[in-house]
């Protein structure tokens, strides 16, 4: 495995999210623009986390070598839609529907990147319901569900601990970073979600 | 032939890869592969809002040429215009998503050029979900939507390169292809057909 930091692929104009410049300058994350990102350092990375804004065509490019991280024991963290197959086993996202109980959010399991983090709190901004997400990508068989959406309980968030190695955590809605407003809050999800990728806390 | 970049963000592939509006579409070209030659028979190109200027701003070469060609190019919100499009002067403004939780809120954008092709059937409420900023009005260019103060979010110019230059800090496809905000799906209901027709008829 490699010693590299975590990967933050860069996809979006305006560089890396200010929460997560700290961990930049301290070695434990490096933001790398998506077009500059080699396969070999895709193969090589111990954890991504991909944002909402990814060129998933181009990420079709990287299957082969994410499923090389995963196989090593590499760690996804997937913010946004799933459109297209970039990860072996991932499915597509699926919309819920668009009344004010679809939009309602269930926690259904724990996971360290949520750790000092009230999930719930997220299902409203100023009393504004939908931020946090609207659906779910595909659950593989053998994952488990976080964060449940609707009437249903879509699996909104889940993780997937892969039996033949690696994990992938999907949140099917806009960047975890950018669901609330409480600097704190941001913060807090920031790092748990560095000291996941670079395999400080558990799967 | 109305054609897009397709930049691939998964609001890119559900507006332009599915039934509502891809057939519109004669052609999906990557931002890397834009020439000269993945341009023939284009009349109309659309750059969709959030393509990152950084795979746009070595191409501006040929989509100014195509503009010089007569062709019309279409460049979205949060495309960052004037990293790429020389002239071009953006004044960004803080995203405010809460204006219409206050009673009879009202953002002010307003479709000012209402007998403009491209503006066919959209009123101000399609029109209206929340501002990304403004625009310098270059000479001889013609405001087609505005905000409150008069200050352009849409703008053509027909002088300044040759061809027709529609610039906008509006950002319909990202909202509509994330499921999000039923405006943009009305505004594009409109807008892209509206383009096909006017890459048929130019």
């Amino acid at each position: 495995m490699s010693h590299h930091a975590p990967i933050f692929v860069l996809s979006h104009y305006g560089g890396l999210p200010a929460a997560f410049e700290p961990f930049v300058r301290d070695g434990h994350l490096e933001g790398v623009w998506e077009w500059d990102l080699t396969k070999e350092r895709i193969a090589a990375a111990r954890g991504i986390v991909l944002t909402i804004h990814l060129d998933q065509l181009r990420a079709t490019e990287w299957r082969d070598e994410l499923g090389m991280m995963l196989a090593r024991g590499g760690r996804i963290l997937i913010n946004g839609h799933v459109e297209q197959a970039f990860i072996a086993g991932v499915g597509r996202f699926a919309a819920g529907g668009r009344g004010r109980e679809h939009l309602r959010l269930s926690k259904l399991g724990e996971h360290p990147v949520f750790d000092g983090v009230d999930r719930l709190a997220f299902e409203t901004r100023r009393g504004v319901a939908g931020f946090y997400g609207r659906g779910h990508n595909a659950m593989p068989d053998g994952a488990q569900a976080l964060t449940g959406v609707g009437p249903d309980m879509a699996p909104l968030d889940w993780v997937w601990r892969r039996t033949d190695g690696g994990t992938v955590l999907s949140h099917a809605g806009n960047d975890l970073w950018t669901s609330c407003d409480e600097t704190d809050v941001v913060d807090r999800l920031a790092a748990n979600i560095v000291r996941w990728l670079g395999h400080k806390t558990e799967r | 032939m109305l054609a897009t970049l397709q930049p691939g963000a998964s609001y890119h592939i559900e507006t332009f890869d599915t039934p509502r509006y891809g057939k519109l579409f004669g052609r999906r070209i990557r931002p890397e592969t834009l020439d000269a030659a993945s341009l023939d028979g284009v009349k109309v190109l659309l750059v969709p809002c959030r393509t990152n200027p950084l795979r746009l701003s070595r191409h501006w070469p040929v989509m100014r040429d195509f503009l010089c060609g007569g062709g019309t190019l279409v460049a979205m919100g949060e495309t960052f215009q004037n990293e790429w499009i020389p002239g071009v002067s953006f004044h960004p403004e803080e995203t405010n998503y809460w204006w219409w939780l206050e009673k009879g809120a009202d953002l002010g954008v307003e479709t000012v050029a209402r007998d403009h092709p491209l503006l066919a059937g959209i009123g101000k409420a399609d029109v209206t979900w929340h501002l990304h900023g403004w625009y310098d009005l270059p000479p001889h260019a013609r405001t087609l939507v505005a905000d409150r103060d008069g200050k352009a979010l849409m703008y053509e110019d027909v002088r300044s390169f040759g061809g027709r230059l529609i610039v906008t800090s509006l950002d319909p496809c990202y909202h509509h292809g994330s499921h999000f905000m039923p405006a943009t799906t009305r505004f594009l209901d409109r807008f892209l057909p509206n383009l096909a027709e006017l890459a048929r008829a130019d």
